[in-house]
């Protein structure tokens, strides 16, 4: 009995061995399959290394370590990391916090003692650091090493990194333009529109609300449904026709912040959502629409417009539509009007992005500070960021203040990562050269020129509450009150009740829940900021 | 009597039609995710925007798996996943062991007390920080070995191991013993080879386990050349989720035009999933007997 047993048992073995070495030669095969074109690997930790200290023994510059906010691209084999390295001479060690939880593992590792000579992290995480005494006074090192760094960074933005005068970190700011720009508060989203039914329908691009409304009433009338869907109750075009935009949070009435959900215009915005809601040209599937059948509603016509559609995404969605349509194009309305009378207001906004910031137990802070300096050199910016011009890009308008820049494909592919260690310019300047990126796609491009090019027909103000978000009030209530506001919203539109009702019922548990005390530090805070 | 016994009535032949199709029916639907994922992982982006993939692949292509055979972060999370399951597995297996033979045995002096600090310890830790300044202190932090060690000893599955072991005959060991073996010879060349069954099970639920792991990634590495698969699958799934904050605006307008396509996140998880599928089939039945293994003594 107990011989049969081990003789069996043995065969399972054998069949259980066999099935693992099968396993092992299938994994192995697949992992060596895919390194046959490789480079020198990053896994090679050692090698890698000794590389680097050689280099940095020639050049005397040592290797920097950072530890930097999440990105799925291998930092040491992208492309422009790399030429980054080799331009400035300094090589980083790079390491990641990971996509989750990461103000805690960052708070772990700086807690510890954990060596870092430079950490790039957003303005909240850089406001937690800050807070509890973490980081280095850069000030001096600044003045003396990095003249690019402190000419190129907006006063706004030196404010986020400054306490008491000293300055703990180095904001990197997007988003805003300077009116010699052409494209001046330009806006990526909006109420996507298929071209197709332009012309099917003999119809034109709506500029007011009643407009829209008409617009949209004309397209059920031909083809049934509902014209428009989404998942959003923000409709960026109509919030701006009422002077609002759901990126901005704060609003400048006589000098005082105004949060978003007290801005009187908001009643009407719920009310008109309201209207096409119960008239049926808003999707009545609106509360429960995700991403992926809201596309498909879209391309494949059962809807003919979508809210709060982002130029960005025409990349990828153009394809689809082309397959059923080849000549259909989207477009974005980016504003309308509330009536022929009042223009629409659009946000300059300007936000600190990440903070570059050395905590206390950097090795080398005036090799990290040197390095800034030269990452933030305009030639070297432009030559990392599009790189060869008449090879990765061209230019035209040259002698303009903000010359257009636009890509040689597909050469230009190689400088698309945006998550490489870039340097500190003009934030204005850096928005012009990004619009090489929306010009990757020439249906993108037409129609970011096109949604963007009738300045006059618009109120430009600066809105510069996204600085705050470092501010350690926002981190603890903002997205939680955000959250809350945008879902009662669109429970509102959904419900049909008295938008004056429902938004004084949002004010009333939005106060409750850390809004008032939110209000109270920023109305402080924009009073020492502007 | 006898048309019943040789042949089934009418009524049993519909109801078991209507029963085998039914079961057939609902084990394919438990099949639909997976072939939605693999369908759209060999199908054209237009294909898949449009929502015209559910089960079969259409406009197919192999461009999606090419490239992410090419992409380097998915090679090298690969190679480290596959690395921590073997290596780790193995280490894993031969610790359990070893740890499960002397307890199984009634005469080892203090078995009571040792066995009590195992299962203490399986109920309560140091906690998520302790364990973090530890492997700080040891020098483990952004090692391979980080990912390999703090799961290198489940005390439940060292109790399967140990209650499998009590049960087999203590004749064979004692015959082994006076023909001269020495207590390792025994456990290695008698104790093992008759131990399959538990062996495998056991070898497979630490498979399983270092395979799925990634919270010990998230907590140890931060280096990217060493990162696992289930951490950058996880983190490459999630960043394409959340390109919008709560009030609906793009967050990084460059991660919005980076943003991977579908196609290719697709593609990530069946090409991951394939070792760990290839194993799984045949491996299986042992999860079952897995369960009662040890369960029953007599």
């Amino acid at each position: 009995m107990n011989k049969n047993f081990i003789r069996k048992d043995g065969i399972m073995m054998r069949k259980v061995l066999t099935l693992l070495i099968i396993t092992l030669l299938v994994t192995s095969f697949i992992t060596a399959g895919c390194t046959v074109s490789e480079k020198p690997s990053a896994t090679q930790d050692s090698t890698t290394e000794a590389a680097s200290e050689e280099t940095s023994a020639k050049e005397e510059k040592p290797v920097l370590k950072v530890l930097g906010t999440y990105t799925s691209t291998n930092l040491d084999e992208d492309f422009v990391s790399n030429l980054i390295a080799e331009k400035t001479g300094y090589k980083l060690e790079y390491h990641l916090l990971p996509e989750q939880n990461a103000d805690q593992k960052l708070m772990l590792e700086i807690s510890s003692g954990e060596y870092y000579d430079f950490l790039k992290i957003t303005p909240t995480q850089f406001g937690l650091l800050n807070s509890s005494g973490a980081l280095l006074d850069i000030t001096d090192l600044l003045h003396e090493y990095a003249p690019n760094v402190m000419k190129h960074v907006s006063e706004y933005g030196w404010k986020v990194t400054t306490t008491n005068g000293r300055i703990y970190g180095i904001p990197r700011e997007a988003n805003g333009l300077t009116e010699e720009s052409r494209f001046y508060g330009f806006k990526n989203n909006g109420l996507g529109v298929r071209s197709d039914i332009l012309t099917e329908l003999d119809l034109e691009l709506p500029t007011t609300m009643d407009e829209l409304y008409e617009f949209l009433a004309k397209i059920k009338n031909a083809k049934g449904g509902y014209p428009l869907t989404g998942s959003s109750p923000y409709e960026p075009s109509v919030l701006r026709g009422l002077g609002l935009d759901n990126a901005v949070e704060w609003y400048d009435v006589n000098g005082d912040y105004v949060p978003f959900i007290k801005m009187p215009a908001l009643v009407d915005y719920l009310a008109y959502m309201q209207k096409l809601y119960k008239d049926e040209l808003l999707d009545n599937e609106l509360p429960i629409n995700k991403d992926e059948n809201i596309k498909e509603k879209f391309i494949n016509g059962k809807s003919w417009a979508r809210i709060n559609y982002s130029i960005v995404s025409i990349q990828n969605d153009i394809g689809a539509l082309k397959e059923n349509n080849p000549d259909a194009l989207i477009h974005v309305i980016t504003k309308i009007k509330k009536d022929p009378d009042t223009l629409p207001v659009i946000y300059d906004q300007t936000i600190a992005e990440v903070v570059e910031c050395v905590p206390k137990s950097s090795k080398y802070p005036v090799d990290y500070v040197k390095y800034a300096n030269l990452r933030s050199d305009l030639d070297l910016y432009l030559s990392v960021y599009l790189g060869i011009e008449g090879v990765s890009y061209y230019v035209e308008n040259k002698d303009a203040p903000y010359p257009d820049y636009y890509p040689i494909l597909p050469e230009f592919n190689k400088y698309g990562s945006g998550q490489a260690y870039y340097g500190f310019v003009p934030v204005g300047w850096r928005q012009n050269l990004w619009f090489a990126r929306v010009r990757k796609v020439k249906e993108m491009g037409d129609e970011f020129e096109r949604a963007n090019s009738d300045l006059k027909n618009q109120i430009t103000l600066k809105d510069l509450s996204a600085y705050s978000l470092g501010l350690p009030e926002s981190q603890k209530y903002r997205a939680a009150l955000n959250t809350y506001i945008t879902d009662e919203l669109r429970k509102a539109i959904v419900e049909q009740t008295d938008p004056q009702t429902a938004i004084n019922n949002i004010i009333k548990e939005w106060e409750k829940m850390g809004g008032k005390e939110l209000e109270e530090v920023i109305q402080k805070w924009y009073k020492d900021f502007k | 009597m006898q048309y019943k016994l040789g042949k089934q009535s009418m009524g049993s032949i519909i109801f078991n039609i209507f029963n085998y199709s039914l079961m057939i029916f609902l084990a394919c639907i438990t099949l639909f995710p997976f072939m939605n994922i693999v369908s759209k992982a060999f199908s054209s982006s237009a294909k898949i925007i449009a929502g015209k993939v559910f089960l079969f692949p259409r406009d197919f292509q192999l461009d999606a798996i090419i490239h992410v055979l090419f992409e380097p972060q998915f090679r090298i999370s690969f190679k480290v996943s596959v690395f921590v399951t073997i290596v780790g597995t193995l280490l894993a297996m031969l610790v359990t062991v070893m740890t499960a033979y002397p307890l199984s045995k009634p005469k080892l002096r203090g078995r009571k007390f040792f066995l009590r600090i195992y299962i203490f310890v399986m109920l309560f830790s140091g906690g998520m920080v302790p364990n973090y300044l530890l492997f700080r202190s040891l020098h483990l932090l952004n090692t391979i070995w980080a990912l390999i060690l703090p799961s290198m000893l489940s005390v439940f599955n060292m109790l399967i191991v140990k209650n499998f072991f009590e049960q087999l005959p203590e004749s064979i060991e004692e015959a082994a013993i006076i023909d001269g073996a020495s207590n390792m010879r025994v456990l290695f060349t008698i104790i093992l080879p008759i131990s399959t069954p538990v062996i495998a099970t056991v070898s497979l639920f630490y498979a399983v386990d270092y395979w799925n792991n990634y919270f010990s990634a998230v907590l140890y590495i931060t280096k990217q050349n060493l990162r696992p698969l289930q951490q950058y699958l996880y983190e490459l799934i999630q960043s394409s989720m959340n390109l919008t904050d709560e009030m609906g605006v793009i967050k990084d307008l460059d991660l919005a035009l980076d943003v991977i396509p579908e196609s290719i996140r697709a593609a990530t998880i069946v090409v991951s999933t394939v070792p760990i599928l290839l194993a799984y089939p045949f491996l299986q039945k042992y999860f079952v007997k897995g369960i009662t293994i040890g369960s029953v003594k007599s």
